[in-house]
């Protein structure tokens, strides 16, 4: 056999390379042509496009700046490695060695950005064994998504690192500067012998009590997040917050019913205190979707639905736009109003809504008397109609607190066009059971929705009541520890270390299927599982599916975990929390880009990402300059009480009271956004 | 012939020499295999019954020699799994004790044996040689590997800080 000499490895580059077949190495792009050079570049737009660019990326840069796309080889003697077989090597490497890849050249970092490794990086890092095995087989993963953003958030996740974003400097007064206030309206309209609004605001028993824990309302749709005040200043307004790139934020916009306004501007002799008590966002929309609803519920009982166009970076051209396209004005009577044998009487009229959910075509609302709708809504000739004749349902037992939940059940959408759609709706709660403890609730509603207007919705309900597991007795053994908190000086209206013969109530409760988890007074989680399998699909033919009955499973004894707020030289921003066996408890939001079959894996996946967090602290980096923080440089060095947790899919928004201004003001809220996109 | 022999099949190298080789050694290619198998839809169709050489114009004879060397280490090896069902095997860079010494040649004849394996289409090898670029990659800052592989950094001094800030969320480990 012939021996030819090598040539040492270190050989000018592409020096034998032209002796070579063709068909082996890439064609050079000295030598290609403009076609060839085109071809590649779209080749590469569809590899990359399911890859969204943060809007001041190095892939903006490169816009500004183009060069031609360079055919990438590894120039190195005759061998030259097609970009096929240079992915394949990449696809060894970890996560950060590819973004140091990413570095070496633009040829380089258009490879790494190749949207399979990430997929493949993503599936076998977060993804649990039984997503890997569907996704090798092609079932129930969809191909194309931004996978590389993807194993981005999920890194963050896990190590715990993100971007801490306030919105607004005061929330109370950023909300509101927009709409004139009614009294103003109302007297330059009209006459000035108009009679000042004289009934002082009453509060709202239920309303009123959340007021004073929380009087911020937050509702988030992908990057936008929408706040308002639920505080009686003057017309109720949203603000909406776009979270951007940089770290930072900016406010799109605002919005208020015009039609509301004008009611009570032409009854000058009716000025009830009017302020928001519900908002909410229409939930599961469609990917794709330019608009969605926005629903706001007043202290009145009345409410309004908006049709909100959200504003898109990669089109200037759609401004944020909000239509308010539904106005119910009835002011309804509590039906227990007259009815002196209830015990909770509410000193006002009205039955405010407190807490509600949306999901097309379903507006599930629950009130101060518990009463509880099922409103269907439909577009006729590009108006909204909402049918308030379906009847309502009502408790006389007292639940509080209470969270209300709305998804498809099952989770996929009809398959034949006309059938009903079917949805299921829960209302967990916390509820005392004599003599001196308490347990969770649950109550679950399976609506269908037949698509004939005409026809009724039907319901089916259920009810599980889960055994009460802390038995306050003086012999019994706590099975969580309280909270070694805070060394003191908290908020006052949380006594950090009740005696162990009381109760413990409940300070707030949240369902995410099949989890309830509820936090107690003394800072102690627990979570409570729900047992139900309604997997089988009812039939045609209205042959009902023998369901076992619901049950709620009492937390064992790893499932309750205390929570310690950690105090630390700059506690301030110091939120430490641990989450232990509570597997994917906190997974509370829905996938805002899931649809059908896409949607039951983003849970999967995220309920493995619950398992991988299994313990973050967030230790959010320095505020930006122009937060809240530096506008009360003298505020005391107290830490900030995190009132409430929200969760999203690539962010924790945190409602926290801002510093006491003057004694006997109520402190402001202030909302901070950990990101980890 | 006597049935007891095992087959052979002839390949011929891009100079024209010819290798005779035991046919369970040459199907470790995948491209041998179907193309004796009568798969192949190419005019090279009859080559399994015929006595001629199939030729190889892309594989030098020095690499042939090192591809069959290998194949015939692996000729018992269980046959690899479908391509999308391995992604479990991107979990390690591990190399075999046997294949980490096979491989370890010269830059130049490393990409050889690469290259050689995506035509003659041997996964296993292929990855052999994947994963050995990916280990010198492995660690390295990126002017050291623009050292490695001999290429030029088109990046802006900004666009480099860009990239930089961009992936700073997947460094420190």
């Amino acid at each position: 056999m012939p021996k030819r000499p090598r040539s040492a490895a270190d050989s000018p580059a592409g020096q034998l390379g032209a002796a070579r077949s063709a068909s082996l190495s890439t064609t050079s792009a000295s030598g290609a042509g403009p076609s060839t050079r085109q071809q590649d570049s779209q080749s590469w737009k569809q590899r990359s496009g399911g890859l969204r660019y943060k809007s001041t990326s190095f892939a903006e840069m490169q816009r500004k700046r183009p060069r031609p796309t360079e055919i990438l080889r590894l120039h190195s003697l005759e061998g030259s490695l097609s970009e096929e077989v240079l992915l394949r090597c990449l696809s060894f490497l970890p996560a950060h060695d590819l973004v140091t890849v990413s570095r070496v050249s633009s040829a380089w970092y258009r490879l790494a950005q190749d949207p399979q490794l990430w997929r493949s990086l993503y599936l076998r890092t977060y993804a649990s064994s039984t997503v890997r095995r569907q996704a090798a087989l092609g079932v129930n993963v969809q191909r194309s998504r931004p996978w590389r953003e993807l194993y981005q958030i999920s890194t963050n996740w896990r190590n715990g690192s993100a971007r801490a974003t306030t919105l607004g400097t005061n929330l109370r007064r950023a909300v509101l500067p927009e709409v004139p206030p009614l009294d103003a309206v109302a007297s330059s309209s009209l006459s000035a012998s108009l009679p000042e609004r004289s009934t002082p605001p009453r509060p709202l028993p239920i309303a009123a009590n959340r007021q004073e824990t929380e009087d911020t309302l937050l509702q988030f749709h992908q990057q936008f997040i929408l706040s308002a005040s639920r505080s009686t200043e003057s017309m109720p307004s949203v603000t909406v917050h776009q979270t951007l790139s940089s770290g930072a934020s900016a406010v799109v916009g605002s919005f208020g019913s015009e039609r509301l306004r004008r009611f009570y501007a032409e009854r000058p002799g009716f000025q009830p205190s009017l302020s928001l008590t519900e908002m909410r966002l229409e939930e599961a929309v469609p990917p794709g979707a330019t608009t969605l609803l926005c629903a706001l519920f007043y202290s009145t009982g009345q409410y309004t639905l908006f049709c909100l166009t959200m504003p898109d970076s990669s089109d200037p051209s759609r401004p944020f736009e909000a239509r308010e396209v539904y106005t119910s004005l009835a002011t309804g009577l509590a039906p227990h109003y007259h009815d002196s044998t209830l015990p909770y009487r509410t000193t006002l009229p009205f039955d405010p809504v407190m807490t509600a959910r949306l999901q097309w075509p379903l507006l599930v609302t629950l009130t101060e008397s518990l009463t509880m709708r099922f409103l269907r809504l439909s577009w006729q000739d590009d108006r909204l109609h909402v049918d308030e004749t379906e009847t309502a349902l009502q408790s006389r037992e007292r639940w509080a607190p209470v969270v209300l939940n709305l998804a498809r059940w099952p989770p996929c959408l009809p398959d034949k066009e006309g059938a009903p759609e079917s949805f299921r709706v829960s209302l967990a709660y916390s509820t005392p059971v004599f003599p001196a403890s308490w347990t969770v609730g649950l109550q679950q509603f399976d609506v269908s929705v037949p698509s004939s207007p005409l026809s009724p919705l039907r319901v089916r309900a259920e009810h599980a009541t889960a055994a009460p597991a802390y038995t306050p007795l003086p012999s019994t053994t706590r099975r969580t520890a309280p909270l070694a908190d805070t060394g003191g000086s908290s908020s006052p209206s949380r006594p950090s270390s009740p005696s162990s013969l009381s109760p413990s109530p409940v300070t707030s409760i949240e369902h995410s299927h099949p989890f309830v988890v509820t936090s107690r007074i003394d800072n102690t989680i627990d979570v409570y599982e729900v047992a139900s399998s309604y997997n089988a699909v009812s039939l045609a033919g209205g042959s009902v599916p023998s369901v076992p009955p619901l049950r709620i499973r009492s937390p064992a004894s790893p499932a309750s975990v205390p929570v310690a707020r950690k105090r630390k030289a700059r506690a301030d921003q110091d939120l430490d929390v641990r989450q232990e066996a509570a597997d994917g408890a906190f997974d509370s939001a829905r996938s805002t880009e899931g649809d059908g079959d896409a949607g039951t894996e983003w849970q999967r996946l995220k309920r493995r990402r619950g398992a991988a967090a299994s313990s973050f602290g967030a230790a959010p980096p320095a505020m930006p300059a122009a937060s809240a923080d530096l506008s009360h440089p003298t505020g005391s060095s107290r830490p900030r009480h995190v009132k409430r947790v929200w969760v999203g899919d690539d962010k924790i928004v945190l409602l926290q009271a801002g510093p006491v201004v003057a004694a006997g003001t109520r402190p402001e809220e202030q909302v901070q956004v950990l990101r980890f996109d | 012939m006597a049935a007891a022999a095992p087959a052979k099949v002839k390949l011929s190298t891009s100079e024209g020499e010819e290798f005779e080789v035991e046919n369970d050694v040459a199907v470790r290619s995948v491209l041998i295999k179907n193309m004796l198998e009568g798969k192949s839809p190419s005019v090279l169709r009859h080559v399994g019954e015929s006595d001629q050489a199939i030729p190889l114009p892309n594989v030098s004879a020095n690499v042939l020699k090192k591809v069959l060397e290998w194949c015939e280490h692996h000729k018992k090896d269980p046959e690899p799994l479908a391509e999308d069902q391995d992604d479990t095997r991107r979990k390690t860079t591990e190399i075999s004790d046997w294949d980490a010494k096979f491989i370890q040649v010269d830059q130049e004849m490393l990409f050889e044996i690469i290259l050689a394996a995506n035509y003659l289409d041997i996964k296993p090898l292929l990855d052999v040689g994947c994963k050995t670029v990916a280990n010198m990659i492995k660690g390295k800052q990126p002017e050291e590997i623009r050292k490695l592989f001999n290429i030029v950094n088109d990046f802006t001094p900004e666009e480099e800080a860009q990239i930089k800030k961009e992936n700073e969320w997947a460094e420190d480990r």
